[in-house]
Parts: C-alpha cells; sequence; structure tokens
C-alpha cells in the first residue's frame, strides 16, 4: 500500500522537472529500488498507472530497476 | 531478456508506454537524481532537529494491529508520567478510541486518521507536535498505524524504532517481514503470559529476529503479569536520560 504514497512523490518529482525544463509529455522515467527496502515493483507498476493519470506522465513507462542496498532514487526520465 | 524494451530481468515495467507516432529522437534525457523519499525525509529532519534542541526522546510504535501497542502505552505511561513530561501521537486508518484510551490519563495526545493510508510520516509528525505541548525533556510516543510493512519505510526523525510482536502472532514472523525487523532497535516480544496456551517457539522467534538484525535488542513482556516491565522501563528511562545529558 505504501508503493501509493511513493507513486505520488515520483509523479511530484517528473512533474516539477518537467516544468523546469518546459517539457509537455514525460515517456520514460527510470527509478533505482534498493533491495533492502520494503518496496514491491508490481504494486509501484499498478499505483504507477492510476496515479499518472491525467499528468504529464500519463502515457510514460517506468523503468525500475533494482539496485543493492537502500536506496530509493528517480534517476532520469524522456520527455518532450 | 525483457519482451517489454530488451533489458534485463531484473526490470519491471509498468507497461502504458504507447510512443504514438514519435521517435526516441524526439526525446531529450533529462537527469533526476532524486531521492523518492526526500520530502519525507527532509520533514523528519526537521523533526529530529527539533527534539534535539529541546531534548526530546521521541519512539516510533511499530507493531501489527492488535498486538498490545496501546496497552503496553498505558502501563508505560503510568509508570513514568511522575517523572516525565509526556505526549503522545497515535496513528490509526479511522477512530479516536486509543486517543481516548490515552486522554483518560490526563496526557496530551493527538490522534491521527491517516484514512485510506497505511503508515505514518513526517509531515504528519511535524503538524502534530506543532499541537502538542512538548517541554524540554519530554518523552514523545508515536503509535504508528498497526502494519508490519509500511510504517519501516518513512522516518518520522524518532530516535528510536520500537517493535511490538505477540506470542499469539507466531515466531516466523521476524523472517516474514524483515524490514521492520531491521530498522528496530529494539523488539518488544509482549502477551508471554500466553505462551502456555499458543504454539509459539520464543528462542526460535529470537534466533529469526538476530538473524535479521543481530544489533537488535530484545525485551519480553506481559502487561497483565507485568512481567518484563521493569526492564522496558530501564530501557527507555536510561535512553531518556541519554537524550536529556545532550542539551547543553
Amino acid at each position: 500500500m505504501h508503493e501509493l504514497s511513493l507513486c505520488r512523490n515520483i509523479i511530484k518529482i517528473v512533474q516539477d522537472h518537467a516544468e523546469r525544463h518546459q517539457k509537455k509529455r514525460v515517456f520514460k522515467i527510470t527509478i533505482l529500488i534498493g533491495d533492502l527496502l520494503a518496496v514491491d515493483c508490481k504494486a509501484l507498476a499498478f499505483w504507477f498507472n492510476v496515479v499518472a493519470q491525467g499528468t504529464v506522465a500519463e502515457d510514460a513507462k517506468l523503468d525500475m530497476i533494482n539496485v543493492i542496498g537502500t536506496e530509493l532514487v528517480v534517476k532520469s526520465m524522456e520527455a518532450e | 531478456m525483457c519482451v517489454t524494451c530488451g533489458c534485463n530481468d531484473h526490470h519491471a515495467h509498468a507497461d502504458v508506454h504507447q510512443h504514438k507516432n514519435l521517435s526516441h529522437e524526439h526525446h531529450e534525457l533529462i537527469n533526476i537524481e532524486q531521492n523518492v523519499l526526500e520530502t519525507n525525509d527532509r520533514f523528519a529532519a526537521d523533526n529530529r532537529k527539533q527534539f534535539k534542541d529541546r531534548s526530546i526522546l521521541a519512539i516510533n510504535f511499530l507493531s501489527s494491529p492488535g498486538s498490545g501497542k496501546t496497552s503496553l502505552l498505558l502501563k508505560t505511561i503510568q509508570h513514568l508520567k511522575k517523572d516525565f513530561a509526556i505526549a503522545v501521537i497515535e496513528g490509526d486508518q479511522q477512530t479516536d478510541f486509543d486517543a481516548q484510551r490515552i486522554a483518560a490519563l490526563d496526557i496530551p495526545v493527538k490522534q491521527i486518521n491517516t484514512g485510506k493510508g497505511c503508515h505514518l510520516d513526517a509531515h504528519m509528525i511535524s503538524h502534530a507536535i506543532d499541537q502538542l505541548p512538548l517541554p524540554a525533556h519530554s518523552l514523545l510516543f508515536i503509535e504508528n498505524v498497526g502494519n508490519l510493512v509500511c510504517p519501516a519505510l518513512f522516518d518520522l526523525g524518532e530516535a528510536f524504532k520500537v517493535m511490538i510482536l505477540s506470542v499469539t502472532e507466531g515466531e516466523d514472523k521476524p523472517l516474514k517481514y524483515p524490514y521492520m525487523v531491521r530498522e528496530s532497535q529494539l523488539m518488544i516480544i509482549n502477551k508471554i503470559d500466553l505462551l502456555p496456551y499458543v504454539d509459539f517457539d520464543i528462542n526460535q522467534c529470537i534466533q529469526y529476529a538476530l538473524s535479521v538484525n543481530p544489533q537488535l535488542t530484545i525485551i519480553q513482556t506481559s502487561v497483565t503479569s507485568r512481567q518484563g516491565l521493569d526492564q522496558w522501563h530501564h530501557w527507555l528511562k536510561s535512553r531518556a536520560t541519554t537524550a536529556a545529558s545532550l542539551v547543553s
């Protein structure tokens, strides 16, 4: 369930950066997820689709890369 | 190899990307490198600074629903209220039942209802502490939403996370919910007066918990028979004294 609030944070970060770079649409968001965190990728993907609706990221692919440790980072995004 | 984009198997996808006749050349790659929990962690750092500046010991209590958190808290408050100023933040999805039980002891309490949310976050705590009388050297008990998963991820600015597990829950829980165990400094095994009536291997439970977090302190308690409460109060008082000595 906490993946919902994580997705809200991810979308907020993406919206801020889209605005800063004057981008209208985001196509891909890459995030790093540490294996020591209680974060479930499938739940994150599910909630991402829900939260992204109506935002610049509604067509975006969420690319989740598992890493070692406790990192939880929005690494980059592709936008136009 | 992943068939969605050709990346390796460690990837997972929210598969909604349609491209809509646009080629990749139109896309600009923007580097972000931002912690997803940055906002929470910033509030947590502010809370922690406030606690430190005022020499307040804040404890974040974590457990599944029904482990006896509130009952243990009530007993603890009764024991310590003559020596310490105490305030409580109660987190539940609904109702203020727990806050009413605390308020009956004449202790300032703030109930946070998270609604559909499954955990407290540092922003909620920052508002709650603005509304609570918290003199220097006081104890702040934060009873998180009953949930062994989600609250582990959210730093509230507390000095210690204390996990409570009751013997009716099964000795395998430390392995089933390792994130919570790894984040906690103390685990209380509660309701040990019920040990003769339940199939719970306490030594196995302790072994599992220490295998996840070798630094974990473990105290066994029963609120009903009062077993172990002295040890728990001693643990708490020694941390409170240390917090007080940090103030200059």
